[in-house]
């Protein structure tokens, strides 16, 4: 079931009320009805995984119990290391098996031999990416001691398939929210305020931003022969703010979701374009799965310990795996390694953490410097972004070279609506002026302005009625 | 958690009381565009059938019984109130609203056929139905074929959501702001009718290896039997008879349903066990003739024209006795 379905808004309220009036307060019952709805939400895209979800979900936790019991280094070393292995091997085999068995194959068709061996017909179970990472950092958490394992099995699968972040994330700790599964939770109005107004501003940015940019982008990409230059340069900024407004939408949905249930997510997104540099890109964007590989990988690499070369391999590890992470294909790989070219300058001159406050966190107008450095940031995730949503790497390639080779030719064939561009706009004022809060959809709580702040509210409904764009499976579903 | 839900409770009645005043708008100014859409809806409600004949069917009726020739044959006033694309189960829509009229005409046909028991589980052009949902006449049949459809009725403005055009006419109707060009349409039928303009090309054959045995199911048939049933009762209840004609096919589609014998003396079997009457002109000759066809399932406007005639004699005996 997606966020902008029909089902999820006769489900929410259901399980809403479930949650709170039948509860009676009682952290058992609320966790019971969590799990309920979380497998009957994911039971709604196949129910056929939820064998799937439980087994690791159970395997992890019993893994967690003997590695918090053993004594033994060794021991818990072999532990974890099985809870890497099945995790690693389920995604491993569900989402990477058929890409490399094709991969082997050219490799061999390309020396004048052939390799024997098909692809099967494997299905990609939803959220297998976010929930296998979940459960990854739990066992390894506990390995390294920073956590106590979980003995309640209840509190650990509501963990581990909480509905709202279970297909598409963000990619919840464990020491962040198990700790919340363990007590009861207690209904708090502003929480659930902000909960509802965080759903709002997701569903405009899926629906109207989002969805309305994909029919742009996916014109473009599929026939970028036919396109003039600007039209290709209008294309990749479509598909930079569908990217944007579809991922960050979901997880404002999927963070509002659980303010409304008395559970705090992390924050996934904080206003990405707003950077002015990649390092502070990668800073705000998908902060969940970054601070993974930071703390996971990069890390345990060495991290900014040793020689420059050495941190040179560990950033370029570190950005082809998430490059890999996001899907079966080279043009993930590439997308990695070209933020990884982006990156390792910055890292050497040791300006990653230049910019580590928000933009203009004292007043409103940046200095033109600033402006001038989003700008060159934006200029260079938009490149990024062309490697990532082509299908092959000849694609982005070509895409690019169109795109340049008539750029001082101005015009366009694809008369895409001032509406669309209007509405992305809107989307940055309402960011901007609220940067620095959690995200971009906030009024001063002045008694006054209720009547506006209630107009603004149905305005933006009226926006999701009036320009709901060809409905888009969220992206981050197939990864 | 009282004054959250208190909150949402009026936020959602506000949401709801300005979709509905939005909604209403739309219904308001597309139920005063008279087109081919919504034209004979208009003179539905606006109590304008007051036709001594009313022609009630699928587009088998829509688009092969024409008014024109009925009123000059025999005289009386005739409407034709064939629904494109409608199965029994959506006729009703027609024949509940033409009930809830003052003026109730003195005869229906009521043109039934093999495809038209066969049930649909979507809407078929939906919209033409979208500014009548309010009506329970209408809701009610359709709400049967489709489940979902009381999001529609009752969740304003959704029913118009993802149709533009009509958000966008309903509103200039309603305010009286002239139409774009591509937005006007006319009423081009004549009191209902449709004629086809075109002569199917090719002799159908692949027709002849088609069983169409299970295109209607036992259970179907019976649906429609009760649906019948349920029509010639509500109209007897007015003292309006009412005629069942099956209408000819193209004869090689005619030869292609293999329980066809079994429709049609279930179609006697209602006219019988009601008071009512059956004809049965599906055999008749016209349906050999390729070039009175548009397709197998629809004459043109030729064929409607000889078909009409044929049928006006029976109209003709019929009110003599």
């Amino acid at each position: 079931m997606a966020f902008n379905s029909f089902e999820f808004a006769l489900f929410l309220p259901v399980v809403f009320a479930m949650y709170w009036f039948l509860s009676f307060r009682k952290k058992i019952i609320q966790n019971i009805i969590l799990l309920l709805a979380s497998y009957l939400f994911y039971a709604f895209w196949d129910w056929r995984f939820l064998g799937l979800i439980f087994g690791s979900s159970i395997i992890d936790y019993f893994l967690a119990l003997f590695i918090a019991k053993k004594n033994k280094k060794a021991t818990k070393r072999l532990l974890v290391g099985t809870s890497i292995a099945i995790n690693l091997g389920l995604l491993g085999f569900f989402k990477y098996f058929n890409f490399f068995v094709e991969s082997f194959q050219e490799v061999f068709t390309l020396f004048g031999s052939s390799l024997g061996g098909s692809t099967l017909n494997i299905i990609l179970p939803v959220g297998i990416s976010f929930y296998t990472f979940q459960t990854l950092s739990y066992t390894i958490d506990i390995y390294r001691g920073k956590i106590k394992a979980e003995k309640n099995p209840l509190n650990f699968l509501v963990f581990v398939s909480f509905f709202p972040q279970l297909v598409a994330g963000p990619i919840e700790r464990a020491t962040n929210l198990l700790p919340q599964f363990q007590k009861e939770r207690t209904f708090q109005y502003n929480h659930a305020r902000s909960g509802m107004q965080q759903i709002l501003w997701g569903l405009f940015k899926k629906i109207v931003i989002a969805d309305n940019c994909a029919h742009w982008a996916n014109e473009m990409f599929s026939n970028y022969g036919s396109f003039t230059s600007w039209d290709l340069v209008m294309g990749s900024i479509f598909f930079s703010f569908q990217i944007y407004g579809d991922f960050s939408g979901y997880s404002d949905i999927a963070i509002g979701t659980s303010k409304l249930f008395g559970i705090n997510l992390k924050k996934n997104f904080s206003f990405p374009y707003f950077s002015r540099d990649i390092a502070e890109f990668w800073r705000r964007w998908h902060i969940s799965l970054t601070t993974w590989f930071r703390d996971y990988l990069y890390i345990p690499l060495g991290g900014n310990r040793g020689s420059k070369w050495r941190q040179v391999i560990n950033v370029s590890i570190v950005f082809l795996i998430s490059g890999f992470w996001h899907g079966a294909n080279w043009t993930f790989l590439a997308w990695g390694l070209f933020n990884a070219i982006l990156f390792i300058p910055i890292l050497l001159f040791k300006l990653n953490r230049t910019h580590l406050e928000p933009i203009t966190h004292q007043g409103i107008i940046s200095s033109l410097r600033d402006v001038a450095l989003v700008i060159f940031t934006y200029f260079l995730v938009l490149h990024g972004w062309i490697l990532f949503r082509s299908d092959t790497i000849f694609d982005a390639i070509k895409y690019t070279e169109r795109m340049y080779n008539r750029i001082f030719e101005w015009g366009f064939y694809s008369g895409f609506g001032i509406d669309i561009l209007i509405f992305i706009l809107i989307m940055l004022c309402f960011e901007w002026f609220n940067r620095k809060k959690d995200f971009g959809l906030h009024f001063p709580r002045i008694n006054w302005l209720l009547p506006f702040r209630w107009l603004a509210y149905l305005g933006i409904i009226a926006s999701i009625y009036s320009y709901t764009g060809e409905p888009q499976v969220f992206l981050y579903f197939q990864f | 958690m009282k004054l959250f839900l208190i909150k949402i409770f009026v936020f959602s009645s506000t949401l709801w009381m300005c979709g509905f005043a939005y909604q209403s708008i739309i219904d308001r100014g597309l139920q005063q565009n008279y087109n081919d859409t919504y034209g004979d809806w208009i003179e539905v409600y606006n109590q304008r059938i007051n036709h001594d004949i009313v022609i009630l069917g699928s587009s088998r009726a829509w688009v092969q019984v024409n008014p024109k020739i009925i009123e000059k044959q025999t005289n009386k006033s005739c409407y034709n109130l064939g629904l494109d694309g409608a199965r029994l189960q959506m006729q009703k829509t027609v024949w509940r609203s033409l009930l809830k009229q003052k003026n109730k005409p003195k005869l229906i046909i009521q043109v039934v056929d093999y495809f038209a028991l066969n049930t649909r589980s979507n809407l078929y052009w939906k919209e033409r139905f979208l500014p009548y949902l309010n009506y329970q006449e209408v809701y009610g049949p359709l709400s049967v074929i489709d489940s979902s459809l009381w999001i529609d009725r009752y969740l304003p403005p959704l029913r118009y959501h993802g149709y533009d055009d009509l958000n966008s006419i309903g509103w200039k109707t309603f305010f009286g702001i002239k139409l774009d060009s591509n937005e006007k349409a006319k009423y081009t039928k004549y009191k209902g009718f449709k004629a086809v303009n075109k002569i199917m090309e090719e002799e159908p054959v692949f027709l002849d290896s088609l069983q169409f045995e299970t295109h209607v199911n036992a259970e179907q048939i019976a649906f429609g039997k009760n649906v019948l049933h349920e029509m010639i009762a509500a109209f007897k209840k007015e003292n309006i008879p009412v005629i069942l004609v099956y209408l000819p096919n193209h004869h090689r589609l005619r030869k292609s349903i293999k329980n066809r014998k079994l429709v049609v003396q279930m179609f006697q079997d209602v006219a019988d066990s009601t008071g009512s009457y059956f004809w049965d002109m599906s055999k008749d000759s016209l349906s050999n003739c390729l070039d009175l066809y548009a397709d197998p399932l629809h004459m043109n406007s030729a064929g409607a024209d000889l078909i009409t005639l044929k049928l006006c004699d029976r109209i003709n005996n019929f009110v003599k006795n």
